[in-house]
């Protein structure tokens, strides 16, 4: 999964957002370094909604302006675990051997 | 009106390369994403925005739509080939006119049976015909209006009988786009 897809799922795991809530969401979890742009996110939405891991949850007009929120299906919330939980076992493994490799330095 | 100090008719042009179906439901939406993100005094949409946009509207029209292969490598491979393989037919047969006059003569048997390329083909009754067909063809799968080009394909190919179509110009013009018209379909 990339990063930004990743991200992306993280965003909408706590609840729905819009598509401005969710770049500026992305960039506050990645401390700053992702920065989505209009396109790519919804280039990642659109293949996300295909692949029936979000779904819309409802839409609003804001100042005349369409916002539509998305929600993780039952799919997203399980893949994503998925991928947190082969994150945080690979960064173990990878913190575990340095602290060993540091140890016999 | 929109107000021409504001980036949304840039915007709106830019949004305009996506394919019609994501317009008609998304656009908007994508708008309001694009102003919420605009600088303060802002007027047109920034260079790597736009940049951005496109990328991912080309992207979308590569993409095929609605249930179809269950593999998404297979569809994404399918989609692909559904835009790339009517150009390239157009290109290589733009060269097989065009390569043979640069060619010195004993050379251009290298692109086939002489009379099959070069000076000759363009005699042929129907070429122009042939490959303005091609053209139409490519262009319309290029804009993403697959229903189009199969409806123009089979047209192309009924009025194929013309004597130049006889000799590779057929299989040319009727292959690449049928693939490309039947993955839009509903």
């Amino acid at each position: 999964m990339q990063e930004a897809t990743f991200l992306i799922l993280t965003a909408l795991a706590a609840g729905s957002q819009h598509g401005y809530g969710i770049i500026t969401d992305v960039r506050e979890i990645s401390g700053g370094r992702v920065r989505l742009r209009a396109g790519t996110l919804y280039t990642a939405l659109d293949r996300l909604r295909a692949d029936k891991l979000i779904g819309v949850d409802r839409e609003e007009i804001v100042e005349n302006r369409l916002r539509r929120y998305y929600l993780l299906t039952p799919e997203g919330s399980e893949l994503l675990a998925a991928e947190a939980a082969r994150l945080q076992a690979n960064a173990a493994a990878a913190l575990s051997r340095l602290n060993l490799a540091g140890g016999t330095a | 009106m929109t107000d021409p100090a504001s980036p949304e008719r840039g915007y709106r042009r830019l949004l305009a390369w996506y394919p019609q179906p994501f317009r008609r439901e998304q656009e908007e939406e994508v708008l309001a994403v694009l102003m919420a993100g605009a600088r303060q005094g802002q007027r047109r949409p920034r260079l790597m925005e736009s940049a951005d946009l496109i990328r991912s509207a080309l992207g979308m029209r590569l993409r095929p739509v609605g249930p179809e292969l269950p593999n998404r490598r297979w569809a994404d491979a399918l989609a692909v080939f559904s835009v790339v393989a009517p150009v390239f037919l157009l290109v290589v047969d733009i060269l097989y006119v065009a390569l043979p006059y640069h060619l010195p003569p004993g050379n251009q048997r290298f692109f086939g049976y002489p009379p099959l390329s070069g000076p000759f083909l363009i005699q042929l009754p129907g070429f122009d015909f042939a490959v303005g067909c091609q053209m139409i063809t490519a262009a319309l799968v290029l804009l993403g209006l697959r229903r189009m080009a199969l409806a123009a394909t089979t047209a192309f190919v009924f009025t194929g009988s013309w004597p130049a179509t006889r000799f590779r110009f057929r299989w040319s013009i009727c292959s690449p786009p049928v693939s490309a018209s039947w993955r839009r379909l509903p």
